[in-house]
């Protein structure tokens, strides 16, 4: 078995990297920002500090971002999608999508943010909301803004890379994390994206098991697909990381390894152009059919259905 | 005669800038007003519930804060905490200056790190000054939080409002230094006492709650006490105690995530009823009600959500 996954491998040379930090390659120069934290981008010196990615594959972000694009036209392949964006429009990408930029007009005006996943779970956590990788991957928002609401966000963004470029003082990632919670609450409210609140206790350890839970399935659901790998990763008994889940998310653990198994294979479907058997052989299913009947039970639809709805 | 109320109201701003986020976030200022700005005499109002921010940018402000006289001039920055009294004398002067629910407060400290220990900070106040660089840092902040309250309402406007006042709050403990504090300190030996008794309240208040404890700790009578306690709050020694005990439980109450329960234990009450009764008393509302009402989750989603 492991034998036919090396040579599926190899036949199939990646289209895509996954977790590449593209934002911090040597050739970008942000106009702002800290590592590991938030970077800021902005073509107001003249040039378009992006452009050294124009050639790069897609690739799989692990950062959330905030792109306002005031000027010009830009297209982009997300997640194997092309999605054209002209002026006055707000794309919100957040993590775990493929993206890559095919095509950017010379005019183009933009300014955005990046924010890492540490940041960001933090913000959402300080507003009253859930945020999960799992749960928002393959996810993103694009609705135009008018000028005003263009204004509006424009000036915090001056305000956070005014700062960020600054001198350092004693509160200044409690300052600038302020600002970009209203940034966040503004954007919500453009998309008029309708959140899931947190429930429960934002500021305890279950919360803390909840994201670090999360965090780990992310990166080991093709491999360990049972409760009990997790929580013994975690050090606690499977049943408490089942009712912690519970406690935030309304959905036990074995409800989001499954999910995640199927946004894995959605993925693979949609971006990679996998077939069938190259999916299920991929995510270490024994047989098509039973990858086929886990597919059905989760969501309903057989994959080869999902397939033909989605090619349409 | 002391009146509770709100330290600024709309009647105090005939031609001033006011605005107010549901009795929760008040601002007022008399920034863009032209000719002469004067502000007119209030009476003392005892203030139990708002942390209290004011600065001067020109002229000079006249306030008496629990039986201190005090000048704010230009460019100096006063925050007066819960459980003092504030009078205003007539003064002319440019000035901002905003009131924030002290729960609120306390859900700002926090997130921004600075302390979660207010009710340490009772009964005093803090009379800074500061460059004119940092007064402008400051009035920008201001100003942020201004705008977002001149805005016609959008869902999830006090998430933003909060994050704002959370900057001034970062950027504030981030800009003071200790040196630049007027200090009110005199070396009679009537404040030397008074500052021992808060000591001890900070101490004791959990368990301790009678002002024969407080007096005999110091050494002396129960009414001399109970003078100089009145000369610096102007509250005798027993109206003292029990509002520093209700604002630090208070404080409790949220730290503790709302638990009556706990913090009845906490606080030594005999049982729950006792403390119930005793913090009703005091605040006018019983523990549940004021929680109800000052609920810091009504502000994130969760509630919104329930109620549609």
């Amino acid at each position: 078995m492991p034998q036919s996954t090396t040579n599926q491998n190899m036949r199939h040379t990646p289209r895509f990297v996954e977790y590449v930090d593209i934002f911090s390659r040597e050739d970008i120069i942000p106009s702002a920002g800290s590592k590991d934290n938030i970077l800021l981008f902005d073509t107001f010196s003249g040039i378009n500090p992006l452009d050294p990615l124009k050639d790069t594959p897609p690739t799989k972000i692990y950062q959330s971002v905030s792109y306002y694009l005031m000027e010009g036209e830009i297209t982009f392949d997300i997640n194997g999608k092309e999605k054209t964006v002209t002026r006055s429009t707000l794309v919100n990408i957040m993590p775990e999508n493929i993206i890559k930029a095919t095509h950017v007009s010379p005019n183009i005006r933009y300014f955005m943010v990046v924010t890492y996943p540490k940041v960001s779970n933090q913000i959402f956590k300080e507003i009253g909301l859930t945020y999960s990788n799992a749960r928002l991957s393959l996810q993103h928002f694009i609705t135009p803004v008018d000028v005003q609401q263009m204004q509006d966000m424009l000036r915090i963004y001056t305000d956070i890379k005014r700062d960020l470029r600054g001198p350092d003082y004693e509160y200044k990632p409690e300052f600038i994390r302020c600002l970009l919670n209203s940034m966040m609450v503004k954007n919500i409210n453009i998309h008029q994206y309708d959140p899931l609140p947190l429930e429960g206790n934002s500021n305890s350890r279950q919360y803390d098991v909840y994201c670090r839970f999360l965090s780990l399935l992310n990166k080991h659901t093709v491999e360990h697909r049972t409760v009990r790998f997790y929580a013994e990763t975690l050090g606690i008994s499977s049943k408490y990381l089942s009712y912690v889940c519970t406690c935030y998310s309304k959905k036990n653990a074995s409800a989001w390894i499954d999910e995640a198994v199927i946004q894995k294979a959605k993925a693979m479907i949609l971006v990679h152009h996998y077939s069938l058997s190259e999916t299920s052989e991929s995510l270490q299913f024994p047989t098509v059919s039973s990858f086929s009947r886990f597919f059905k039970r989760i969501t309903g639809i057989t994959p080869r259905e999902f397939l033909r709805k989605e090619s349409k | 005669m002391i009146l509770k109320g709100d330290l600024i109201t709309k009647a105090d701003a005939q031609s001033a800038f006011f605005s107010s986020y549901e009795g929760k976030y008040t601002l007022m200022d008399n920034l863009d007003e032209r000719g002469e700005p004067i502000i007119h005499a209030r009476k003392e109002i005892y203030n139990s519930e708002y942390v209290y921010v004011t600065v001067v940018l020109r002229g000079t402000l006249h306030l008496i804060v629990s039986g201190t006289r005090i000048e704010l001039k230009a460019n100096e920055h006063l925050t007066v905490t819960p459980c003092m009294s504030v009078t205003i004398e007539e003064s002319r002067c440019v000035f901002f200056c905003f009131l924030t629910s002290s729960y609120l407060m306390a859900d700002i400290y926090k997130r921004t790190n600075v302390f979660n220990k207010l009710h340490y900070h009772a009964f005093k106040f803090r009379h800074i000054r500061l460059n004119p660089e940092k007064i402008a840092i400051l009035l920008e902040c201001y100003k942020r939080v201004k705008r977002e309250h001149q805005q016609p309402d959008y869902p999830r406007k006090e998430v933003v409002l909060r994050a704002y006042q959370s900057a001034y709050v970062a950027k504030f403990f981030s800009l003071i230094e200790d040196t630049e504090r007027v200090n009110y300190v005199t070396n009679s030996r009537q404040y030397a006492l008074f500052n021992e008794f808060l000591k001890l309240l900070n101490q004791h208040h959990k368990t301790e709650r009678s002002v024969q404890f407080y007096a005999n700790k110091l050494g002396i009578s129960p009414k001399y006490l109970s003078t100089i306690v009145f000369k610096f709050t102007g509250m005798t020694a027993s109206q003292s105690i029990d509002q520093y005990v209700v604002y630090a439980i208070k404080q409790t109450l949220y730290n503790n995530e709302y638990n009556i329960k706990k913090v009845s234990v906490e606080y030594n009450f005999q049982s729950q009823s006792f403390f119930g009764r005793y913090f009703k008393r005091i605040t006018g509302l019983s523990p549940n009600a004021y929680l109800k009402k000052n609920n810091i989750k009504s502000i994130n989603f969760v509630q919104q959500k329930k109620e549609n």
